[in-house]
């Protein structure tokens, strides 16, 4: 299954996770083969050092924050591939230093080619 | 011949969105046609089938509750769970526990059961096919 994920920090703080990184690792625990692949605002999920401590709403203080680059580590640890889509990481300036290593850079054009090897293909 | 299976996995809260009436005309049509249907709800959809929605009056429209007879998205719930009865055709729509507790919308009309990201995939092995209709 290849699991695309197009948009950005969709309710992440009051999550404090990503819902679709969330379900991708709860379905790699139930057994599923899953790899991810990140396009448009998405792909700064594979940005590494991503730290979004400090939220308060009047005196509640969050004390467990997104740690958004750490869940896409561990589910690479649980063996799931994870693409990021090479224009949309160019158009942001985001380099290959700048993400976490592991990740797999995917041109547009070779996305036909990736997309052939999977029976399962679900777009958030 | 064996059944079709679709399953739909559904994000959207009630009254955001078109992908709403979308989803339940597919369903709708999906059962008409024989198939059998499993909806895993997520995250704002599972206030889907909350009970506890009520219609109400329209002033801007210059009708009361009889005559505006607005939808609730619960009330379709019930119409595709009873149009599945009706011809004997398997409607499971489960909710996503965990988004459940946190929206605080446990009171979900009869026929819809809590599960958790197991049945989902579960729904996956044993569907002809699965659509994800995402949130924005």
């Amino acid at each position: 299954m290849l699991q695309i994920l197009t948009v950005a920090y969709r309710a992440t703080l009051e999550e404090q996770d990503d819902p679709i990184l969330w379900l991708s690792h709860s379905l790699r625990n139930n057994g599923a083969h899953i790899d991810l692949l990140f396009r448009s605002s998405a792909v700064s999920y594979v940005v590494r050092g991503q730290s979004p401590i400090g939220l308060r709403i009047g005196e509640w203080v969050q004390s467990q924050p997104p740690d958004i680059a750490y869940e896409v580590a561990a589910l690479m640890s649980k063996d799931c591939r994870i693409f990021a889509l090479a224009e949309d990481l160019a158009v942001r300036g985001i380099r290959r230093e700048h993400v976490l290593g592991g990740v797999g850079f995917i041109a547009r054009a070779e996305l036909p080619a990736l997309l052939r090897g999977y029976t399962n293909i679900w777009q958030w | 011949m064996p059944r079709t299976v679709l399953t739909l996995v559904l994000n959207d809260p009630p009254y955001e969105s078109a992908r709403t009436a979308t989803a339940f005309r597919i369903i709708d049509a999906a059962i008409r046609r024989g198939y059998d249907v499993n909806v895993f709800a997520y995250e704002g959809a599972v206030a889907l089938a909350f009970a506890c929605q009520a219609p109400h009056a329209n002033a801007v429209h210059g009708r009361d509750v009889a005559g505006e007879d607005h939808p609730t998205t619960s009330a379709w719930v019930r119409e595709v769970l009873e149009l599945a009865r009706e011809r004997s055709i398997k409607l499971d729509w489960v909710n996503c526990g965990l988004c459940v507790d946190e929206r605080g919308v446990d009171d979900a009309v009869r026929g819809v059961r809590r599960g958790s990201p197991a049945d989902l995939w579960s729904f996956v092995n044993t569907s002809t096919n699965t659509l994800v209709i995402p949130t924005r």
